[in-house]
């Protein structure tokens, strides 16, 4: 008993005087930045101990990265602030989590000059807040992501033009399920259990409106209203049931679905939901598709275009007010985001250049012959995407040309999408919610009935007793907290 | 006194544990005060302290929301269905797989049934997903290819329920009737010969012997069940529903992981952990009354 007592006293003690090493490392990137999101093996950790020693040797400082383990990086991001050793480096939407970070002005000032030069002035508007304060680095401008695109070959075949109409598309999947019964048209309503992705891509046609937050000032009383009062919304309503009643719509768009396999199943006839889902997922699938080609289709509704642009927001790369080395950190993202060299940013993604990647075209934009990660071991742990900036690095490869491609050119395109009115506004979401204890309510009250009306498991002739449901929800106070908003935002 | 020190090795060993338990369980539901305060997730242990007091307010804010009857009736009835379906199931199959004869193929039927207890529910609701998808989902299309409709469970109010129950026995039935089975394998063989003796069948033998003498156990897994009422498998809830399902889906876990956790209102989500917490110790309480009245063991 007493040598069973004494090993296993020595194994406890062995266990907790063992001391484990420390990375040394300037500082630390939790890389939610969503490039991370189709590698869920991770960097060969020889590989990626080489590759970190490369960008200490480019950039002058090492970081050392977390990649998100779980499926909701907002939830993992919010454990680890809490925790007693938070990342340096995130990606968040700034007004939310303002309390805990470090304002730039002064960092960008000395060791941000290159990043300064490659990011619009248009998008360091949306990271300054009231007194003047850079809170937060752009992670993407102002876009149009959700466009309807439709299949050339279905096109082709059906003898049809380009739809331009909320007819002509109609009559496009009219004629594809003629061609295929099995054929249909996408959307996800599910993805981040919000409501805004196929408003996103159809409101605006039906009311002239269309926002996740105000969507159209009503004129009645000079308030910032949100998409359910908006005139015409019975008709987006009733358009996108008609839809659901003749088939069109695939039907899984209203629960879960793998994304990867629908399209696997060549019968995606339309998409109007997140744009990478054509310029990411399609390449890879296309060859179990013969002859499938996606085209990008803006479509005008009886008030205009039916795509809203997306704004450009809050979204920015940050820095914890806790961080030990700041310096190190902007001088990290001036050398991933330089404005005269791809050399950081081509490192970060895709690892070691002459090993892992080599130029085929240096310049701005540049052209790269990459590897198959798979091969290179490296999933870009080190790689930051910011927008448009990612689109100055072209890869010389099917599988990737065509999305890079297109944040070059269509993504950025806005001429043929709806505008919101709070395009330019960086809406403080934090303060939205603290002054609408019941927002999440009213949000999944959206979601949920706007599912049952586009399903018909509620007629839309119940709709006004849906807008009393939102006012007992709290609807109002969110009505005057957004007002209060957008008024402070015209006086600045 | 004296025999605490003639056993101390005893108590030696389970030391560790013990530390582990009072660090890690007892000391942190000194947390559970961020349940009355306004803190901020992002001001670490000062804030804990520093923190306003609000009272009663994340509470109010949780009892007053439009959806709060929703949650606790969705958790109630989910949580139900799962401890009416689940709870006999490993019980039913550890009596059959007690009857088999064959060694070897009840100890490979008892692995084959652990297995799926082992993968996590990432995994199985990518399985239920694809098995269900309307496009190419290996149930969807066999139903269809009976009956010529595609239905979208997944999105189905009518369905949705029963898939969560489905997959959580199929998920723990084999893990769960290890217990059953320990208590089973120490039943003194001589009843089983005497019953036989007497003339008794082998439902007979399972319905006099095996089950009155693996009641306590019974009675002590169901009184655990009903502390866990309020548990309604937030992971499993989160990864397969969406707002199609919300009005039969949407569990207090699941909308306090939205309204919380999401949000970065952590006093809110210790709040309504709390509320659970309390009414589950209630359920507790009198699952355990009333088990010791009828005459069975309870947990104290």
């Amino acid at each position: 008993m007493k040598l069973l007592y004494i090993i296993f006293s020595s194994v406890i003690i062995f266990m907790f005087s063992t001391v484990v090493k420390a990375d040394e490392h300037d500082f630390v990137i939790f890389n939610n930045s969503g490039l991370l999101q189709f590698d869920g093996g991770g960097s060969d950790p020889a590989v990626l101990q080489r590759v970190s020693d490369h960008v200490a040797k480019l950039s002058g400082v090492r970081p050392m990265v977390i990649v998100p383990s779980l499926q909701d990086t907002t939830e993992q991001l919010n454990l680890l602030l809490a925790g007693s050793n938070p990342p340096d480096l995130f990606q968040a939407d700034w007004d939310v989590y303002k309390s805990t970070l470090m304002p730039l002005n002064d960092l960008l000032k000395e060791h941000g000059q290159a990043l300064l030069g490659s990011i619009p002035d248009t998008s360091w508007q949306y990271m300054t807040d009231a007194d003047g304060n850079i809170m937060g680095v752009p992670r993407t401008a102002a876009t149009s992501p959700y466009m309807t695109w439709v299949r050339q070959d279905i096109l082709d075949e059906a003898g049809l033009d380009l739809p331009k109409t909320v007819e002509d598309l109609t009559a496009y999947m009219a004629a594809a399920q003629k061609i295929n019964p099995d054929f249909k048209a996408g959307t996800r309503a599910w993805s981040t259990n919000k409501w805004e992705e196929p408003a996103f891509g159809f409101a605006a046609g039906f009311t002239g409106a269309m926002s996740y937050n105000a969507a159209f000032i009503d004129p009645s009383d000079g308030r910032a209203k949100p998409l359910p009062l908006a005139d015409g919304i019975k008709d987006y309503l009733h358009f996108m049931n008609d839809w659901h009643n003749k088939g069109y719509w695939y039907p899984d768009n209203w629960s879960k679905f793998d994304e990867s396999e629908v399209f696997r199943t060549c019968n995606i006839a339309m998409w109007s939901g997140w744009y990478s889902r054509i310029t990411i997922i399609v390449p890879k699938v296309v060859s179990a598709c013969p002859g499938m080609e996606y085209v990008r289709a803006p479509i005008m509704g009886p008030k205009g275009w039916i795509a809203t642009t997306r704004p450009s927001g809050t979204s920015a790369y940050v820095i914890n007010k806790k961080a030990d080395n700041p310096e190190a950190i902007m001088k990290y993202l001036n050398w991933i985001w330089n404005d005269k060299s791809m050399e950081g940013y081509a490192t970060g993604v895709n690892g070691i250049e002459g090993e892992h990647w080599s130029y085929e075209k240096k310049g701005f934009p540049a052209i790269i012959n990459t590897k198959d990660k798979s091969d290179t071991k490296y999933v870009g742990d080190f790689g930051l995407p910011n927008f448009p900036y990612e689109g100055n690095m072209q890869p010389n490869d099917s599988l990737w040309a065509t999305h890079f491609n297109y944040l070059g050119s269509g993504l950025t395109n806005l001429s043929d999408s709806h505008h919101p009115i709070d395009l330019f506004m960086a809406w403080d979401k934090g303060r939205l919610a603290d002054e609408t204890p019941s927002l999440g309510d009213v949000h999944r009250m959206i979601a949920e009935n706007f599912t049952a009306f586009y399903t018909g498991e509620r007629s839309i002739d119940e709709y006004d007793a849906f807008l009393a449901e939102l006012d007992d929800a709290g609807m109002q106070d969110w009505i005057d907290a957004m007002t209060r908003q957008m008024q402070e935002s015209w006086n600045n | 006194m004296k025999k605490i020190w003639k056993y101390r090795f005893y108590y030696y060993l389970a030391l560790p544990g013990l530390i582990y338990f009072v660090i890690f369980h007892y000391v942190p539901m000194g947390g559970a005060l961020i349940a009355f305060k306004d803190i901020s997730p992002f001001d670490g242990l000062q804030g804990f302290f520093d923190a306003p007091w609000v009272g009663l307010k994340h509470f109010e804010r949780f009892t007053s929301s439009v959806y709060f009857y929703d949650v606790i009736e969705n958790t109630l009835i989910i949580s139900g269905l799962k401890i009416l379906f689940g709870f006999p199931a490993p019980i039913i199959f550890a009596l059959l797989l007690n009857e088999v004869l064959r060694m070897n193929l009840k100890r490979v039927m008892q692995t084959v049934s652990y297995l799926p207890h082992f993968i996590s529910w990432v995994v199985t609701a990518g399985m239920v997903t694809a098995l269900l998808a309307t496009s190419g989902g290996l149930i969807t299309e066999s139903i269809n290819d009976f009956t010529g409709s595609k239905i979208n469970f997944l999105g189905n109010k009518d369905y949705f329920v029963g898939i969560l129950v489905t997959s959580h026995v199929w998920k723990t039935i084999g893990w769960s009737s290890i217990i059953y089975l320990a208590a089973m394998s120490s039943i003194d063989p001589a009843l089983y010969e005497s019953a036989r003796l007497d003339g008794a069948n082998r439902l007979q033998m399972a319905r006099h012997i095996t089950i009155p003498s693996i009641m306590f156990v019974i009675v002590i897994m169901l009184l655990l069940e009903i502390g866990n009422l309020l548990e309604a498998g937030f992971e499993q809830v989160l990864l397969l529903y969406s707002p199609s399902v919300y009005k039969v889906a949407d569990i207090i876990d699941t909308f306090v992981y939205r309204e919380g956790l999401l949000a970065l209102k952590y006093s809110f989500a210790a709040a309504v952990g709390l509320f659970k917490a309390v009414i589950a110790f209630f359920l507790l309480y009198t699952a355990n009354r009333l088990a010791n009245r009828l005459g069975q063991t309870g947990l104290w």
